[in-house]
């Protein structure tokens, strides 16, 4: 379901702090919980919302998970159910669930938690944030001389480039029946996929989409793009290759954002994004989950105009073993530079089993030449 | 025996309704293919009256009056510049493509003349009911020449007392000043538009009238001249195409714009704090739309020429975080 949080307001906020406590620790130092709303002039409001506004724009959608035991959802869903009079006690509630969710590596926290509207809809946030400090200069009067008065500041909730704090916003009118559903974001994660002690111990949800799906998703709705663009040849076989390595490398998730920042130039990244992500594809990132499509990825297969196919293996086009690029007539070449071990006929494709093809060989099927030349597709 | 100019006479007074309704169709038509060119113009039509129509036969001692009078329907196209009569034209082959053209302007002969150059089209509206369709003329000018054209109609085509030598002379002396006023405009518009400051203040000036629609404020002039550039060269289409594109990306997201700019715009608490100083200035409204069109794009160029920090804050604003 996409939702516009630039239409995000808050109507209230209050914070409570949550200290680093060790498991079966026998006297933790207790929470500090707050027993009114915190005063918001329209200032800091606005200040508040922007930012988060701005970091809600990379979370990803999750649905309760009836298999984890949280009392988080049904506090949620009974907030949003019913008419909200009692936000402090509700957010207190959600205070002490938070503590008796974290470890003992988890550092002294906030926890803020906010009463919003997007049109149509009430909403609750709520944002787990690291504690921080801070140095403030004052320009000030020392004995009649300018000065600095520089300040150690305690405190320090959400400074112009804090990047550590989770979200969870669940709106009214995504209450589905007996299940919540809403979005998270992880700022600490580049991904914005949120650590699972905050989305599922803490929350009790789960991501809407599987990560396997998504990513099948992701790479045919990419290939598919590649292919649709009137670009040279040799740029979408660079896309292509580029898309493999990415799906192959070792980090667990995809960020189609940072793909396209990446490896695309830049006049094709909105196009990519508008074309390959949605709903069912976050453009700020997803757990990667390659299963379905892992045999797709050791080979990439060129098709060109006249009949030709070759298929490479996907280590042949990251070690420069075969290369594409745009020959003098305006059509593309092929280059293989690599030892030919052996030359023989092959049947068309259906008409009798392949044999499997060694590693490391580029394969034709017209032609075992080592440089092609055809139209462009 | 009734003449041949006295049934044409006859044959108009019953059937000049029908051209009335002729002319009205066509300009219709060639009003609604114009405003998808973005060009200024006029257009104007007419059935020609019934005397006009026995004058215009007498001077002109047609053997076949009927036949040979084609404006009996006319419009006429009035454009601000002469660029735009090419555009015209194309209008006109587009909505007919059977009109016959007659475009006297790059005739070639007349050099040492001062002529009015004709641009006609004769199209031909089909009837509905299978009968013969009927035909209408289109002149297309420039104000320039129109206003020669009327001029030199009352005193040289149609006086009720022949002209002075000393009134041709002035007229036809007139003509060359239309010439020259026409060139020079062309000039000027050629110039200007090849002009990037001149597009940045086009661009800014469609901002403007968009923002204070929203906001009743003054801007900073120096941080406007300092984030159009960046915007202009995003902005790589013709001004009027990009005014639509504007009026409707404003249409679709009014509601939020309203919001926005009494949350953040300069008459808000925060922006009389000096807060969110972007939202405070009219091409906020182009970043907006270019947020929304290509969020991509508008980063990175404006990585290369301005601090990422103005546009991160205003774009979390908007609900985008880059």
């Amino acid at each position: 379901m996409a939702i516009d949080f630039g239409r995000l307001r808050i109507e209230q906020v209050i914070v409570h702090a949550i200290p680093r406590a060790v498991r079966d620790d026998p006297n933790p130092e207790p929470l500090r919980l707050s027993e009114v709303v915190s005063p918001l002039d329209d200032v800091m409001r606005a200040s508040l919302q922007s930012r988060l506004r701005g970091d809600l724009y990379a979370s990803r959608e999750v649905v309760e998970d009836p298999t984890i035991e949280s009392p988080v959802p049904k506090i949620i869903r009974t907030y949003l159910s019913e008419e909200p009079d009692d936000f402090v006690d509700m957010s207190r509630e959600l205070a002490q669930h938070l503590r008796g969710s974290q470890n003992g590596h988890n550092p002294n926290g906030m926890l803020l938690v906010a009463d919003c509207m997007l049109p149509g809809s009430r909403a609750l946030m709520i944002v787990k944030l690291e504690h921080q400090d801070g140095v403030q200069a004052s320009f000030s009067n020392s004995a009649g001389k300018k000065t600095f008065d520089v300040q150690q500041v305690p405190d320090l909730m959400y400074t112009s480039k804090s990047r550590v704090y989770k979200i969870g916003f669940f709106l009214a009118s995504a209450v589905e029946g007996e299940m919540i559903s809403g979005w998270v974001t992880d700022k600490q994660n580049s991904n914005g996929i949120a650590a699972q002690f905050f989305l599922a111990t803490y929350l009790g949800c789960r991501p809407r989409q599987d990560p396997a799906e998504v990513t099948h998703a992701f790479y045919d709705k990419s290939v598919k793009w590649v292919n649709a663009q009137e670009i040279p040849p040799e740029t979408k076989s660079v896309y292509l290759v580029s898309l493999h390595a990415e799906l192959l490398s070792q980090s667990s998730d995809v960020n189609p954002r940072e793909f396209a920042r990446k490896h695309l130039d830049e006049e094709h990244r909105d196009g990519f994004l508008n074309s390959v992500c949605g709903d069912d594809i976050p453009k700020s990132g997803f757990p990667k989950d390659v299963d379905r499509i892992a045999s797709r990825l050791s080979t990439i297969q060129i098709a060109f105009g006249g009949g030709t196919s070759v298929i490479a293996p996907q280590s042949a086009f990251d070690d420069g073993t075969v290369t594409m690029e745009q020959a003098d007539n305006g059509k593309s070449r092929l280059v293989v530079t690599d030892d030919v071990t052996e030359l023989k006929g092959k049947a068309k494709s259906g008409a009798r089993p392949k044999k499997d093809k060694p590693e490391g060989v580029a394969e034709t099927e017209t032609s075992s030449s080592q440089s092609h030349e055809d139209d462009q597709e | 025996m009734t003449s041949t100019l006295e049934a044409a006479r006859i044959r108009f007074i019953s059937e000049r309704d029908k051209y009335e309704e002729t002319a009205l169709s066509v300009a219709e038509s060639i009003k609604q293919a114009l405003r998808e060119k973005h060009v200024v113009f006029q257009v104007s039509s007419r059935a020609k009256t019934v005397a006009s129509f026995v004058k215009k036969a007498l001077a002109k001692n047609y053997t076949d009056p009927w036949t040979g009078i084609t404006d009996k329907a006319g419009v006429r196209i009035v454009f601000d510049m002469p660029a735009s009569l090419d555009i015209g034209l194309q209008a006109v082959r587009e909505v007919f493509p059977d009109a016959v053209i007659e475009d006297d302007r790059q005739v070639v002969g007349n050099e040492d003349r001062l002529k009015y150059p004709k641009v006609h089209a004769q199209v031909t509206l089909q009837s509905g009911d299978g009968t013969e369709g009927l035909s209408c003329e289109i002149q297309l000018r420039t104000a320039a020449q129109d206003l020669w054209s009327k001029m030199s109609h009352a005193l040289l085509y149609k006086p009720t007392a022949p002209a002075s030598a000393d009134v041709r002379r002035s007229l036809y002396r007139l003509l060359a000043l239309v010439e020259l006023y026409d060139s020079e405009v062309e000039r000027g518009m050629t110039a200007m538009a090849n002009n990037p400051d001149y597009r940045e203040a086009q661009l800014l000036q469609e901002a403007e009238a968009v923002f204070h629609t929203f906001v009743a404020s003054d801007y900073q002039i120096a941080l406007s001249q300092e984030v159009m550039p960046v915007l202009s060269r995003l902005i790589d289409m013709d001004i009027s195409t990009y005014r639509d594109k504007l009026t409707t990306f404003v249409s679709l997201n009014r509601e939020k714009l309203i919001e926005l700019y009494q949350e953040y715009g300069p008459e808000s608490d925060s922006g009389k704090n000096g807060r969110f100083p972007l939202a405070g200035q009219p091409e906020s409204v182009l970043i907006f739309e270019r947020l929304t069109e290509s969020p991509e794009l508008l980063r990175s160029r404006w990585a290369r020429d301005l601090p990422a920090d103005w546009l991160t804050e205003i774009a979390s604003v908007w609900g985008i975080d880059l």
